[in-house]
């Protein structure tokens, strides 16, 4: 609206530098099917350049500058609160979140879907298969997904490259469309033996597999079916296909992405947008826990949703939980490593609020101790197993009030406002 | 303290002088403590007045001729505040009628006489049902009308040239204040736009998009009553869809192209869409793409997208758009004018 007003006096802020443009855009990809790939093994030198600094703010009483003085330069060792730079602290937690978290579950679980892939070769070749048997494959899935679930948080660079993480678990999961996939997919005779270079995700990856070998429906379950042969060639296609995809995964981070995020450069802006970038997906997937994996199921009343479950066939919604919060918490503290629990102390002399989160954490896994061993889709329908469920999220939500506020307002680490609101 | 708030609380009204013809915007704005604001700027992004609110403000609307400025309450919030920009105080906090709650957005008539707000009846029932359009006069806020929006989950909506008719976003999303931002209906929604005569508190014509994931949320009106809409899709992240659609009362609903790459970078999110005033040009922010885009409104081709980080708030500003992000910036296309890191501007920007 145009209006006659009367000038009220006013500061006159700082303007900001440019935002620089960048290309965008990911051109598609397709996934092969090669045989067990376990990947490049190489390890390039960790090195903790210097990168860039962040864009000038001083928040937090840091001293800027380029200074070096004082603390260590290791994580593990005592560090003199609030005289590292902001610049050396976030090369250090880059460093300590990409070699000692990233990479190696990155490689555990390529690890576990070739292991998964052997697995249920073998229980294809066997002619009469007994529950032992389907119980192997089973607890390779497991072991696979809880490898997955740790990595799930990561959704950016090769990970998000062409939608690489929804081929290996759609999202958002949809049990029922999960199995109208796989089940038309049979009834079609679909051609496993290419792989899946279609684009219908909900027919691959890792809850196609859960369907196959955790179904109990009669007529459908695994043993039961009469179409067993053709359900072994879908379950090595999407065991082998999981294998492909982590493969190049696992490549493209090791030979060249690991080393733009640590730096701040290629896709990043600076060392401060590889932390944002970090925790914007940190923050989501965080989001996903309460409400899709924890607050969609629960429902508004009993007997909630079980529908909704992210586990629906196997049940481990609460270990698929557990794993999240503890890739999350690793993310953010790099694990024995420099993270940014020592970064709250070595730069911003705020051991308070490093302690805050600690507790915070522990909560969550306090609340994951209540619920151990039980299954969601029974505490949905009782009003003790809600208040538990409750709890829990409850327990997550506190712990984003402080990480969103806090947290961003005293490391200058903006995830996104709006970006992780939703209107 | 903020360093906003020290400055501004020492200001002083100058008498006398006055800003003759220069537009205004307004904005909610959060601060890192979690205080909720609506605060107005120029056209160069210096704040010049600002108010706390108690409930977070979402969209903002002007009433025209006069120094009054409304804030809805983001969902579920239940007031609206009545603020006067001269005195810089919220005047009037006027609550919803029990069992609703607000969805964030209200419309002015165009003669300035009514104010309709899109608000979700939730009381009774956890199933999804049609949202509501409350009709308030502009003089003591009263509710002298309720409408059905024609769909669940209406969110914004505006008023035509047609002084009768109002055209409204159904996003199709259905929520319960118990568990305020969980989606419950995702897979069987029905999104929709819908055109309602506030005479007779009838649906004139209502158009679906092509998928039913797509929630239309957010709209803008041009002067010859195109109307745009915004769509955020629910559903699978890897399915690209148009998410920017044209419509005209009664035709067909056209959407916008670009390449299946153009529209990754929104990450199937679009937030505010602002119409340039020569009509030709179409701002949409995408905050979770971290873009703002500008489209070609007769030939519905993209034109360019310009990265911005936690963009949101949009409005026009010429032939120009005035943008605000999260991060505390105002910018014109993505050159910021001023930044102010303590301000985490939200959504919707009032023009």
């Amino acid at each position: 609206m145009s209006m006659k007003i009367k000038p009220i006096t006013f500061a006159i802020f700082s303007a900001l530098a440019l935002v620089s443009l960048s290309g965008c855009g990911g051109s598609g990809g397709d996934s092969s099917t090669p045989a067990a790939d376990t990947g490049n093994n190489d390890t390039s030198g960790s090195d903790t350049s210097g990168g860039d600094t962040s864009g000038g703010d001083t928040s937090g009483g840091d001293t800027s500058g380029g200074d070096t003085s004082g603390g260590d330069t290791s994580g593990g060792d005592a560090v003199t609160p609030g005289e590292m730079t902001i610049s050396e602290g976030q090369s250090k937690v880059l460093a300590g979140v990409s070699d000692s978290v990233i990479t190696p579950i990155y490689k555990e679980f390529l690890d576990s879907t070739v292991t998964l892939l052997n697995v249920t070769n073998s229980f294809c070749e066997i002619t009469e298969p007994a529950q032992s048997d389907l119980k192997t494959v089973q607890e390779a899935w497991k072991s696979a997904n809880n490898k997955w679930q740790f990595i799930r948080a990561t959704k950016f660079g090769p990970l998000a490259e062409n939608f690489t993480y929804s081929r290996i678990q759609l999202w958002p999961f949809l049990p029922n469309r999960t199995v109208s996939s796989v089940e038309s997919a049979l009834e079609t005779n679909y051609d496993f033996s290419s792989g899946f270079n279609d684009t219908i995700h909900q027919r691959q990856g890792l809850p196609a597999f859960e369907y196959l070998v955790f179904n109990q429906d009669d007529g459908k379950s695994f043993l039961m079916a009469e179409d067993r042969a053709k359900r072994c060639d879908y379950l090595k296609a999407i065991a082998s296909n999981v294998n492909g995809l982590m493969s190049q995964i696992n490549t493209t981070w090791i030979n060249a992405y690991s080393q733009q995020f640590k730096a701040g450069n290629g896709e990043f802006e600076s060392q401060k947008d590889a932390l944002e970038t970090l925790f914007k997906y940190w923050f989501e997937y965080l989001e996903v826990i309460a409400d899709d994996k924890l607050k969609e199921p629960l429902g508004v009343t009993a007997p909630g949703k079980p529908e909704e479950q992210e586990s629906y066939w196997a049940e481990v919604n609460f270990e698929n939980i557990r794993e999240n919060i503890t890739s999350l918490k690793k993310l953010y503290d790099a694990g024995d490593q420099f993270g940014f629990d020592d970064y709250l102390i070595a730069v911003n002399n705020r051991e308070d609020l490093k302690d805050e989160l600690e507790e915070k954490f522990a909560a969550i896994f306090l609340a994951l101790d209540a619920v151990e061993g039980k299954k969601l889709a029974d505490l949905i329908t009782q009003e003790e197993g809600r208040s538990q469920i409750v709890t829990l999220g409850q327990a997550i939500t506190s712990l984003r009030t402080v990480m969103s506020t806090d947290f961003v307002q005293v490391t200058d680490i903006q995830p996104g406002f709006n970006t992780n609101d939703g209107d | 303290m903020l360093a906003i708030g020290a400055t501004l609380s020492a200001s002083t009204l100058m008498t006398g002088c006055f800003y003759s013809g220069s537009k205004v915007f307004a904005n909610a704005f959060t601060l890192p403590s979690g205080e909720h604001y609506v605060g107005w700027f120029n056209g160069t992004g210096q704040l010049l007045g600002k108010v706390r609110v108690p409930q977070r403000a979402h969209d903002l609307k002007f009433i025209s001729g006069k120094h009054v400025l409304l804030a809805f309450a983001r969902r579920p919030g239940n007031y609206f505040y009545v603020i006067d920009i001269n005195l810089e105080k919220v005047i009037q906090s006027v609550k919803t009628a029990d069992g609703q709650h607000l969805y964030g957005h209200g419309a002015i008539s165009r003669d300035g006489n009514w104010l309709y707000t899109t608000e979700n009846r939730f009381a009774g029932s956890l199933e999804p049902k049609e949202g509501v359009i409350s009709v308030r006069n502009t003089r003591n806020w009263s509710v002298e009308a309720t409408y059905l929006s024609g769909g669940v989950g209406p969110h914004q909506l505006l008023s035509l040239s047609d002084p009768n008719l109002l055209v409204i976003a159904n996003g199709g999303i259905h929520t319960h204040p118990s568990l305020p931002r969980t989606k419950l209906n995702t897979e069987t929604m029905k999104p929709n736009i819908s055109y309602l005569d506030v005479n007779k508190g009838t649906i004139n014509d209502s158009v679906t998009p092509p998928h039913h994931q797509l929630s239309m949320r957010h709209l803008c009106v041009d002067q010859r009553d195109n109307v745009y809409i915004g769509c955020q899709f629910q559903g699978p992240e890897y399915q690209i869809n148009p998410l920017i659609f044209k419509h005209y009362i009664k035709g067909s609903l056209q959407p916008f192209y670009a390449e299946n790459s153009s529209w990754s970078e929104f990450a199937q999110y679009t937030a505010s869409l602002a119409i340039s005033d020569d009509n030709k040009m179409l701002a949409v922010t995408s905050p979770k793409g971290g873009i703002v885009s500008y489209w070609d409104t007769n030939s519905l081709k993209l034109i360019e997208t310009l990265k911005l980080k936690d963009c949101a708030a949009i409005a026009p500003s010429g032939n120009e758009f005035i943008v605000s992000t999260g991060r505390g910036e105002i910018a014109i296309k993505n050159n910021a004018m001023v930044r102010n890191s303590e301000i985490k501007w939200d959504n919707h920007m009032a023009v």
